[in-house]
């Protein structure tokens, strides 16, 4: 019960945000960075280390919105994505740096057992990319890194994402490696957690989608509660803004 | 525990749950039929209407089709409507001896049904109240709660009692509605729910917070499930008020053709 609680206040939580327009809006009056990026599949803050709970600071954040021309979160000062290299779901190594380079990116942490933020965001962002036009849309790459190596075969998670987007790229390493990925993009591990009564478990991660632009700087993050229609309007400015970034370096 | 059903945001399971708001409102709804509503005075035909009526708005409310509806699925938030606003009023209303609604007539009281009842202000009235409860910012607001959930559904049914009203109930005060009538009010009544339906059915992105955000359910995306709410309200709706108005149509072709009055022509038309 303590897990669905802390997802329930997330889920109306991010109902409400959505409903109400620009996610950051509300978001920098109410909440801050490191719990919203907690905000996973039953996370809580309590469940997590408190080392871990380490977050960019708010500061370096700024509300979307009509104005900024995005309804995801805008980073004030874009964080660099660590150069990392991890297992796709056809055993081949993928360097994320130099796989999307140059592309817009987006990298999601989450696992196949997901019953509601995962796959929730998944469907709304494969929704949206399905209504580019096709030369949009492969200037894009989505990429799914599992937080549940141990029930998250490549297999599984091919099934999985196929179920979205047959072109989503899908991630597996050990839980160590991501963990340690994670932390060092200042967001908090996943953390497996039993569900009572059962023998089961679930996996509390960040909810977020981040948004990375072809020179590998994270430029926006997308909560859960983020709906098709902000995707719809954040997608062709994100567009923009890599080529832009593109543009600037040469890539 | 909760006691309506309404969007809470956690994954959907298929353990029961109760819903104790339900069964005291389905309760309620019983006891009223039994004291106030003739019920010992009733016909076993009328008592089978009321209790049937009474089932429809429980399978409605409760777990699954309640819990589903309210906080997951668009499609079984359109199925619950129907039960509530277009299958469970006319089958409460027929089950109401004649006696019971001159009685009626004689409340205080009974001058604002009169009103609401008049059939241009209770199309009217009915079809505000679908296009209200199913404008996305109002739906999001309340289902996100109990007592909005609840609202919802009570302001449903209540509708739903005020447009079958003129043609179920036997009060005899509108010998200008006659049958051929009625048919006419039923089938204008499905063009108006056109309008919802085009809306849903052939909107590009999700209107609902509640269900594009909820927990998925089946195999079916949220514009997916958005489109099929759309065509449960036109074909569900549309079979329902066709039906009703098919039958009208052969309570006229009978009166036109026999020449003993038949009950039901003698309780709505004779007074």
């Amino acid at each position: 019960m303590r897990d669905e609680t802390g997802l329930a206040a997330e889920s109306v939580s991010s109902q409400t945000r959505a409903r109400s327009g620009p996610v950051l809006a509300s978001f920098t009056s109410c909440l801050a960075f490191g719990s919203l990026v907690l905000s996973g599949c039953t996370s809580t803050d309590e469940s997590v280390p408190e080392a871990a709970q380490s977050a960019p600071d708010p500061a370096r954040i700024e509300p979307g919105g009509e104005a900024g021309g995005f309804r995801g979160m805008e980073l004030i000062n874009p964080i660099p994505l660590p150069a990392f290299t991890l297992t796709d779901t056809s055993g081949e190594p993928f360097d994320y740096l130099a796989e999307t380079a140059g592309s817009l990116s987006f990298l999601f942490f989450g696992f196949t057992h997901c019953p509601d933020i995962c796959p929730v965001q998944l469907a709304n962002l494969a929704a949206a990319l399905g209504d580019l036009p096709y030369s949009d849309r492969r200037q894009i790459e989505v990429v799914f890194v599992s937080t549940d190596p141990e029930r998250d075969t490549p297999e599984v998670v091919r099934d999985y994402l196929d179920r979205f987007d047959a072109e989503f790229v899908g991630l597996v390493a050990p839980i160590d490696t991501v963990n340690g990925l994670l932390v060092s993009m200042d967001l908090p591990p996943a953390i497996k957690e039993p569900v009572p009564g059962t023998d089961d478990y679930t996996v509390g991660h960040v909810a977020q989608i981040m948004a990375i632009t072809g020179d590998g700087l994270i430029r926006l993050a997308y909560p859960g509660g983020i709906r098709q229609n902000d995707w719809r309007n954040d997608l062709p400015a994100l567009l923009r803004l890599n080529a832009a970034v593109a543009g600037d370096t040469g890539r | 525990m909760q006691w309506w059903c309404a969007a809470q945001g956690v994954a959907w399971t298929w353990s029961w749950r109760p819903y104790p708001g339900v069964w005291i409102f389905i309760g309620l709804l019983l006891l009223a039929y039994l004291r106030f509503g003739g019920g010992s005075a009733a016909s076993s035909r009328q008592r089978t209407a009321s209790f049937a009526g009474l089932i429809a708005l429980w399978v409605a409310l409760d777990w699954p089709i309640g819990a589903l509806g309210s906080g997951y699925l668009a499609s079984l938030h359109m199925v619950q409507f129907l039960l509530i606003a277009l299958v469970a009023p006319p089958l409460l209303l027929m089950g109401i001896p004649a006696e019971r609604y001159q009685r009626l007539a004689t409340w205080r009281g009974f001058g604002l049904v009169r009103v609401l009842t008049v059939p241009l202000v209770a199309l009217l009235l009915f079809n505000t109240v679908v296009v209200a409860t199913h404008w996305p910012g109002l739906v999001d607001s309340l289902m996100s709660s109990q007592l909005g959930s609840f609202v919802l559904d009570v302001s449903w049914l209540l509708a739903g009692l005020i447009l079958w009203w003129p043609v179920v109930s036997p009060v005899p005060d509108r010998p200008r509605f006659p049958l051929g009538v009625r048919m006419g009010y039923l089938i204008v009544c499905t063009v108006l729910m056109t309008l919802p339906y085009v809306f849903l059915t052939f909107a590009e992105l999700p209107f609902y917070a509640t269900y594009e955000l909820a927990p998925p359910v089946g195999v079916l995306s949220a514009r997916d499930d958005q489109r099929v709410a759309g065509l449960i309200m036109r074909l569900g709706g549309g079979t329902i008020l066709w039906t009703a108005a098919g039958v009208l149509f052969w309570l006229w072709y009978r009166r036109e053709n026999d020449p003993q009055p038949i009950r039901v022509d003698s309780r709505t038309q004779s007074r």
